[in-house]
């Protein structure tokens, strides 16, 4: 049986061959922080450094060790995971709010002969790669300043779990930036979501930190996720596939939810 | 059996139910219509059953006052908006069914200057260009010589925030030209432009004729819909109330047997006592005095009008003549008709006898005036 003739197959083809123009919106993204670099960087190693100064080297003389490492080298992937999925919200939202409610860009993309789930998904694959890029950048910066050997293996592991967490805090940026006409909301949803959401997941300290009434709630969170499997692929090699799993269903759920608030906003 | 439509039966297409006929149309559109639903409002109807055709190689132009339905109506002929009712065929393509395909022959210059304002001149040329699926070898020569027709090549890779309003407007221009439309929209392509850049959209809007682009066109300078248009169409709350060629427009709105006589000496008055005199009897001749200067008459025949021409010194006259309906008037005529619902079933041509009908009930005042109903005037 010819394969292109499966009816799964021959049902999807032309789906994806709606996902033209896909690939220039997500290397507009790239190009537009490109273009301002400079401030681009210094923006987004500001934050981490800051952090690792305050916490990594302030506490130091209180936090010795946490979990078998120095309190310096286990800030060191929550402050890296941190930046991708910060950076993945911002560069989410504000693309889509500026292209939609700003520059009018949603308008001129869709005189062209794409689909509104090309532009879309567009936008969310050149967030994601954003947010990657600069999250290699403060990896880098940071690795400079903490006095520890990780392997390549390791590094590797990370970044792959790093990925859910990216595409799903970049889709959820999206929708805000579809949805909020105006930028103050866009803020507020950061300060009343995302931020409880990262700090609550064990950005700065270890799950058993926390009373045994409340770890089981906050286990479930999938920040929580994030930063425990962040750490344990980084520090340890060691590839937590359970915590990774949940968090591809996030980031499908998500992307899902993504596309169709947009297509439902932009069909009105 | 498609039905087919021509200027003379514009009404053809509304009344089909077979598929619409565009083969000597580049867009038919047959009782479009819009309604809005604004959260904690009443609906509103924005297009109210538009129906009309866009001939092949023709600059058609839009227009209509502010709230009239032309940004509704753009929208929706270029996919982004769909209708609530009604359908048209772009290029001989279903509106509704087969968009993508549409867009890809579209070129669109929106009323707002729309860019990514992060990105060069050049780079957003590519992304439009690489979104309409051209390759470098394509889009590179024609972005090279449409930018340096318009003196913005040496600028191609500055941020498009440092152009001046009018630089970006002509960029707007370069990038819907890019991809070689077959059919282009430009919503108030001049707006913003210095006279010199303006006479040049003109000539480009020219050019783009000769080659046998076909242009959908809105503005507010009537001068511009005059010059440039074949065919227009005016709207009004959402419905169609007149359609035809400028000079068809004009002549509708003109009424006949009005003259107007200018004067170089302020003796209108003096002049309008005399005329009185000599056309006392013939109570259906009627004149009115304008300024000192001015004099309007309607209702003589053309010879009994240069009868009283001659008695005006010659010393005195200045000019006299048929007194031309121009756009403005056409549009202030149709802008300021009560009843725009009364023209739904009669769009296009039928519209036209209904405003002749309205002009010649209304007695003296200029011809732009006289058309107005009491309250506006």
């Amino acid at each position: 049986m010819n394969l292109l003739s499966h009816p799964t197959l021959s049902a999807t083809l032309p789906k994806l061959h709606r996902l033209h123009g896909l690939w220039p919106i997500a290397l507009k993204t790239l190009r537009q922080e490109s273009n301002g670099w400079p401030l681009e960087l210094l923006a987004t190693i500001a934050s981490p450094v800051t952090f690792f100064l305050a916490f990594g080297l302030g506490l130091t003389g209180y936090m010795h060790q946490v979990e078998g490492h120095p309190y310096i080298v286990f800030l060191l992937p929550g402050l890296v995971a941190n930046t991708v999925v910060m950076q993945a919200y911002n560069v989410g939202a504000w693309s889509l709010w500026l292209d939609r409610w700003h520059q009018g860009m949603t308008d001129e993309y869709r005189i062209k002969p794409v689909s509104t789930t090309a532009i879309i998904m567009g936008q969310i694959v050149g967030g994601c790669l954003v947010a990657l890029v600069k999250g290699v950048i403060v990896a880098l910066v940071l690795l400079c300043l903490v006095p520890t050997h990780l392997s390549v293996e390791a590094m590797v592991l990370f970044a792959v779990y790093l990925l859910p967490a990216t595409v799903a805090l970049n889709a959820l940026g999206a929708m805000a930036g579809t949805a909020f006409r105006k930028p103050d909301h866009i803020a507020q949803s950061l300060t009343i979501v995302i931020t409880p959401l990262l700090y609550l997941g064990g950005l700065f300290f270890p799950m058993s930190s926390y009373p045994e009434h409340i770890r089981p709630w906050v286990n479930w969170l999938p920040t929580t996720m994030l930063f425990e499997g962040s750490r344990q692929s980084l520090l340890e090699g060691h590839f937590p596939w359970l915590s990774f799993s949940i968090l591809c269903l996030w980031a499908l759920l998500c992307l899902l939810v993504a596309v169709r608030t947009y297509n439902r906003l932009l069909s009105e | 059996m498609n039905t087919a439509i021509s200027p003379e039966n514009p009404d053809a297409a509304s009344h089909s139910d077979s598929d619409l006929d565009c083969t000597a149309f580049v867009l038919v559109a047959d009782q479009l219509q819009k309604q809005f639903q604004p959260s904690g409002q009443p609906a509103f109807m924005a297009l109210n059953g538009v129906s009309f055709s866009v001939p092949k190689g023709c600059v058609f132009c839009i227009l209509g006052p502010n709230g009239a339905g032309k940004t509704t109506l753009i929208r929706i002929l270029t996919t982004i908006t769909r209708a609530s009712g009604g359908r048209a065929r772009v290029l001989g393509l279903d509106l509704e069914k087969q968009s993508v395909a549409i867009r890809q022959q579209l070129g669109v210059l929106f009323q707002e200057n729309h860019y990514n304002r992060y990105l060069s001149l050049w780079q957003n040329l590519e992304l439009h260009a690489q979104l309409h699926g051209l390759s470098p070898k394509q889009y590179k020569p024609r972005a090279e010589a449409l930018l340096q027709a318009v003196g913005l090549y040496p600028r191609r890779h500055d941020p498009i925030d440092q152009l001046s309003g009018g630089m970006q407007r002509k960029f707007a221009l370069v990038r819907a030209l890019l991809h070689s439309p077959s059919l282009l929209f430009l919503d108030e392509p001049t707006t913003g432009l210095d006279p010199q850049a303006r006479r040049e959209v003109w000539q480009t809007i020219e050019t783009l004729r000769q080659q046998n682009t076909t242009i959908i066109l809105t503005t507010h300078y009537l001068e511009e819909a005059d010059r440039l248009s074949d065919r227009i169409l005016m709207l009004k709350n959402g419905s169609v109330v007149a359609e035809g060629t400028p000079t068809q427009l004009k002549q509708a709105i003109s009424k006949q047997n009005s003259y107007r006589i200018l004067l170089r000496t302020p003796l209108a008055t003096h002049y309008s006592q005399l005329f009185a005199e000599r056309l006392a009897p013939q109570s259906d001749h009627r004149f009115q005095v304008m300024d000192d200067y001015t004099l309007h008459l309607h209702g003589p025949a053309p010879g009994t009008f240069w009868d009283l021409v001659s008695q005006v010194a010659s010393q005195d006259l200045r000019h006299a003549g048929l007194d031309e309906a121009d756009l403005e008037a056409v549009f202030m005529a149709m802008a300021g008709q009560q009843d725009a619902a009364s023209f739904d079933k009669a769009a296009t041509f039928n519209a036209l006898s209904s405003v002749v009908k309205n002009a010649s009930v209304v007695d003296n005042g200029s011809a732009r005036n006289n058309h107005l109903p009491e309250a506006e005037r």
